[in-house]
């Protein structure tokens, strides 16, 4: 809170403990009705209809200390009515900052969801990494029948071992694989290696 | 052909020529395991069945996308004329020694 609200605060409740006496005396001009509508307007914004009928009210008493309590009074009325107008300016804004936290958290609460959808579907599938590996050594055009064997087995190993154990189980198999595939691979990278040569010497 | 296929080819062979439909190379590494009570390597199985395919012995065919396989497809091998002839010699040959080790004994 600036220093200059929290002082003007202090200030209204200063004056407001020192029209506690004058509130009596007041209530005690007043008639019922009109000292309703001065209470009332304590809790809102005062209007200029109040205003009006505790001057109309109050208007057969000349006496001047008399007028002068209501103009004091009418003074304080109009610094607590801007005071809870500037409350409630206040009150909008964080309520206005509530309600984008509110979204802010809404909408990361989403994006977990998303992500733990995700992370769970990610479980299904076998590591990327060990797919891919296992895609270089496959002979081209046969990744359907090796990858998706590797992949059915996975399937039935996590419904037997769980995720986890299933995705280790999946990488030595790839390791297995590959290593007994190794030679093809290499002959094949040789080989493609050479044809680039020869074409290279041919241009 | 007959002394060309070594003994793991021979058990691929016969892995085909008892299951006819729809083998392919994990059910036949499945049961070769069954019979032979040794797990093959799949690197192995798999190789195995390409050399027997470029020698001509087997043939081989594309399934249907499944689900269980991540949408790919399955190949699926059946056994030739020749690699059934070639099995089949490889069997007498078999019976010939099975018949002989009594004698050994």
């Amino acid at each position: 809170m600036a220093r200059g609200t929290r002082s003007r605060a202090a200030r209204t409740l200063r004056d407001n403990r020192i029209a506690e006496k004058e509130r009596e005396q007041l209530a005690r001009i007043m008639s019922p009705q009109v000292y309703q509508h001065v209470v009332e307007a304590f809790r809102g914004p005062v209007s200029a209809e109040v205003f009006g009928s505790i001057v109309q009210a109050l208007a057969h008493k000349t006496s001047p200390e008399e007028i002068q309590l209501v103009n004091k009074w009418l003074g304080f009325l109009e610094a607590e009515a801007s005071e809870i107008a500037r409350f409630r300016r206040r009150v909008d804004a964080w309520k206005r900052r509530a309600a984008f936290w509110d979204r802010q958290a809404d909408h990361l609460e989403r994006r977990a969801a998303e992500a733990q959808a995700k992370a769970k579907a990610c479980a299904k599938l076998p590591p990327s990494g060990a797919v891919f590996l296992l895609a270089c050594f496959v002979r081209p055009g046969r990744e359907d029948e090796l990858l998706g064997d590797a992949e059915s087995q996975y399937r039935h190993m996590m419904a037997r071992l769980g995720p986890r154990q299933a995705r280790w189980w999946y990488r030595i198999y790839v390791l297995r694989v590959a290593s007994a595939m190794l030679p093809g691979a290499v002959a094949r990278v040789l080989i493609l290696h050479k044809l680039l040569g020869l074409w290279n010497a041919h241009r | 052909v007959a002394r060309d296929i070594g003994p793991f080819e021979f058990e691929i062979l016969a892995t085909l020529l008892a299951q006819p439909r729809d083998a392919y190379g994990l059910t036949i590494r499945d049961r070769i395991k069954e019979r032979g009570g040794r797990e093959p390597s799949v690197g192995a199985v798999y190789t195995a069945l390409e050399r027997l395919e470029r020698r001509g012995l087997i043939s081989s065919w594309w399934g249907e996308p499944t689900e269980e396989r991540g949408g790919r497809r399955k190949r699926l091998y059946k056994i030739e004329a020749s690699g059934e002839l070639a099995a089949r010699r490889w069997g007498a040959r078999l019976a010939g020694f099975n018949a002989a080790v009594p004698a050994w004994s």
